[in-house]
């Protein structure tokens, strides 16, 4: 790269990195993961604290039994239902339940004033399994004939692909298909972010009058380079800092009393292809985006007009970022079929129907190959027009100088 | 050397400029006067490849201008434009290394030309705390920090008071004293007149003057006398060849037809021994400059 490219690079990924702006972009989502986790616990101490304490009076021991293991409450065996009713009335039970022999009835007496409640759609099928034991019991079976007849049967799913006739498991796909879920929302989120970025930078300058100072002593070619491989820097750098962030997360939690949550959190090995057309995919697309950022930026006469000449680009991020979500259990729909080897619709698209195992590794390399002759075009008419307009001061719409654009001869 | 030949640019019917010719050899200052709209920006713009000629061509020093010639190139555009939100220290620096300098050689100089140029404020701060014409002082610096070979102002000293317009002139001589080739547009003829060596005028698009500044007024014929004498303006009036009388400072300014008139008055205001003025001059520049473009558009 030219040096004078390293040198706006430079300037752009400095003057980012040190604005209140991207600092907020960064730590954003510590900061709120932080809040949430706090919130998280000092509502579990708060919900702890207020377990409903609840008299139990059956016959049947087994009710108690089951009642004791519920963690939201706090089961309390009382003899009778005078002492229960005693007990409430000293508001040392927030309620009790009293049933019959046979669990047949049953009814729950809480108090108006109590700390916490105890829902009775919670009790409902709790009861409900005492009784069917019991009326199982009665019938003379034995606790093997009641585990199965009470067991729910297991489902085991594969799907065949037409492609390859490679029988996938089902498990395999979903965890494929919740990775994408986390790509498409990710990669939808920093697109939004970088292209706003992309656009500002190029968009400001102009704005600013501060162009043709800049210009006199770099080529536009040069220059461009330099903005756009600035605005990449700060992307990577976001990446770089959240790895790292996490991979000291789990070094810290390692050493503390959630080490053996952090064990029990198990990655599972990817599929090589599948990962490699989605990193593909993400990277051809953010540069993509940056490039009719860029180019959207390019129009702006001043810099206040900046982020409206880049909403255009949310809109169209927007299709494939809803219909992703919208359509994960329909991906061979013919529409999500074609959007998926289309660019910028591809890159949440053509995950989906891997992830759904209805595109094989052939189908994304394709899409891929379509992306990257899609992304030089789209960087070639970028600059094109970035040349043309970057020292353009007229009041004509984006749309105007588009179509003056691709009709007008080099000026 | 900038040698400009023959270009001519055109933005649909509207010829913006037409078969300019010009050249500034190392260490001279050309001043190009025209009014608004006359291509003063356009040949500027063109120098610097903004813009590309429908016809003609411009070298530096015998080549075409491209990104590493555009580091001896220092560029002030009329449209005052510096990101606020750096530090002057950074604005500059920014600059120097884009025209290929390296941050150490440049960041030692900063103090000086703040000194030189007499800067309020520090250099760490943000550009945004500068007064304007402050602001206008740290990108002039940053135009100059580079010791360009070739520097192109465009209308530099507007927005400047007549001191800082003064300590600006002073640097653009130490420029071209240096070696550096020159071209600046300006409005005000005094200053154009003060530093420049030749001069091109412009009228829509058209050079319809140009070459040494001495030689142009003097071109036009000794046709302006300053008097300082009691005879009346009715008296000069009757003298043919008088065109016009105005007031000025003690005396009068007299514009004549040509310098015979300047003879004749001369024996008419002395004939009476001791007179305190008697200055026969040829035209300024900005009278030049009107009558240019009153014959322009007679024609």
């Amino acid at each position: 790269m030219n040096k004078k490219s390293i040198v706006i690079a430079k300037n752009t990924f400095i003057k980012n990195i040190k604005s209140p702006g991207y600092l907020i972009l960064l730590l954003s989502p510590i900061l709120f993961l932080l809040i949430g986790g706090i919130a998280f616990f000092v509502l579990k101490n708060v919900v702890s604290d207020n377990k409903p304490n609840i008299g139990i009076v059956s016959a049947n021991n087994a009710v108690y039994q089951t009642f004791k293991q519920q963690k939201n409450i706090r089961a309390k065996k009382v003899i009778s239902a005078k002492k229960a009713e005693s007990q409430l009335q000293a508001k040392k039970l927030d309620g009790y339940i009293i049933t019959n022999n046979d669990i047949s009835r049953a009814e729950y007496i809480q108090l108006s004033e109590a700390k916490a409640t105890f829902p009775v759609e919670q009790m409902q099928p709790i009861l409900t399994g005492i009784k069917t034991q019991l009326t199982i019991s009665k019938l003379g079976l034995s606790p093997e004939n009641v585990s199965e007849l009470t067991s729910p049967v297991n489902i085991s799913t594969k799907v065949v692909s037409v492609d390859d006739n490679k029988k996938i498991n089902q498990t395999e796909a979903q965890i494929l298909k919740g990775i994408n879920y986390v790509f498409t929302i990710a990669i939808f989120v920093i697109s939004i972010y970088y292209a706003s970025i992309a656009a500002t930078e190029i968009g400001s300058d102009k704005g600013s009058k501060t162009l043709q100072g800049i210009l006199a002593a770099v080529s536009k070619k040069n220059y461009f380079i330099g903005k756009m491989t600035g605005v990449f820097l700060l992307l990577a750098f976001h990446i770089i800092f959240y790895i790292f962030l996490l991979l000291i997360a789990k070094l810290i939690l390692s050493l503390t009393k959630y080490k053996e949550i952090m064990d029990s959190i198990k990655i599972p090995a990817l599929p090589l292809d599948y990962l490699f057309i989605v990193v593909m995919l993400s990277a051809i697309t953010i540069a993509s985006i940056l490039g009719i950022s860029a180019m959207l930026g390019s129009f702006v006469s001043r810099s206040e007009d900046v982020q409206k000449a880049t909403s255009p680009v949310s809109m169209i991020l927007m299709i494939p970022y809803l219909m992703s979500l919208s359509l994960q259990t329909m991906p061979n729909l013919p529409i999500v079929k074609t959007l998926s080897y289309i660019p910028i619709f591809s890159q949440q698209l053509m995950p989906l129907r891997m992830a759904s195992q209805v595109a094989t590794f052939t189908n994304g390399l394709i899409s891929v190959i379509i992306a990257m002759v899609a992304l030089v075009i789209i960087m070639y008419f970028s600059y094109k027009v970035y040349d043309k307009h970057a020292l353009d001061y007229s009041e004509n719409t984006p749309f105007k100088v588009l179509i003056s654009a691709i009709t007008q001869k080099k000026s | 050397m900038l040698e400009v030949k023959n270009i001519t640019k055109k933005f649909g019917n509207f010829i913006a400029v037409e078969d300019e010719s010009f050249k500034i050899d190392d260490g001279k200052i050309l001043g190009l006067i025209g009014q608004n709209g006359a291509g003063k920006s356009t040949t500027f713009k063109m120098i610097l490849n903004f813009l590309k000629p429908d016809q003609g061509e411009i070298f530096w020093n015998g080549q075409k201008i491209s990104d590493p010639t555009l580091d001896e190139i220092g560029f002030l555009p009329e449209e005052r434009g510096i990101d606020v939100n750096l530090t002057a220290e950074q604005q500059i620096l920014f600059f120097a290394e884009l025209h290929g300098l390296k941050r150490k050689e440049v960041q030692g100089k900063i103090d000086d030309w703040f000194t030189r140029f007499d800067v309020r404020g520090k250099k760490t701060d943000k550009i945004k705390k500068f007064s304007k014409g402050n602001q206008q002082k740290i990108q002039i610096i940053a135009t100059l920090i580079h010791n360009p070979k070739l520097l192109i102002l465009d209308e530099p000293f507007s927005g400047l008071d007549p001191v800082n317009t003064s300590l600006f002139l002073n640097e653009i001589k130490i420029a071209a004293k240096n070696g550096a080739s020159v071209i600046f547009s300006s409005h005000d003829m005094g200053n154009v007149s003060e530093i420049s060596d030749d001069i091109l005028m412009l009228i829509k698009g058209k050079a319809v003057l140009s070459g040494d500044i001495n030689q142009v007024r003097s071109s036009f014929g000794r046709t302006q006398l300053y008097l300082e004498s009691p005879i009346s303006n009715d008296e000069l009036r009757k003298i043919n060849g008088v065109l016009d009388i105005s007031n000025h400072e003690l005396g009068r300014i007299i514009r004549l037809a040509d310098e015979k008139t300047g003879e004749k008055i001369f024996k008419l205001v002395t004939k009476n021994g001791f007179i305190p003025a008697f200055s026969l001059q040829p035209p300024t520049l900005d009278e030049i400059f009107r009558i240019k473009i009153d014959n322009f558009t007679n024609e």
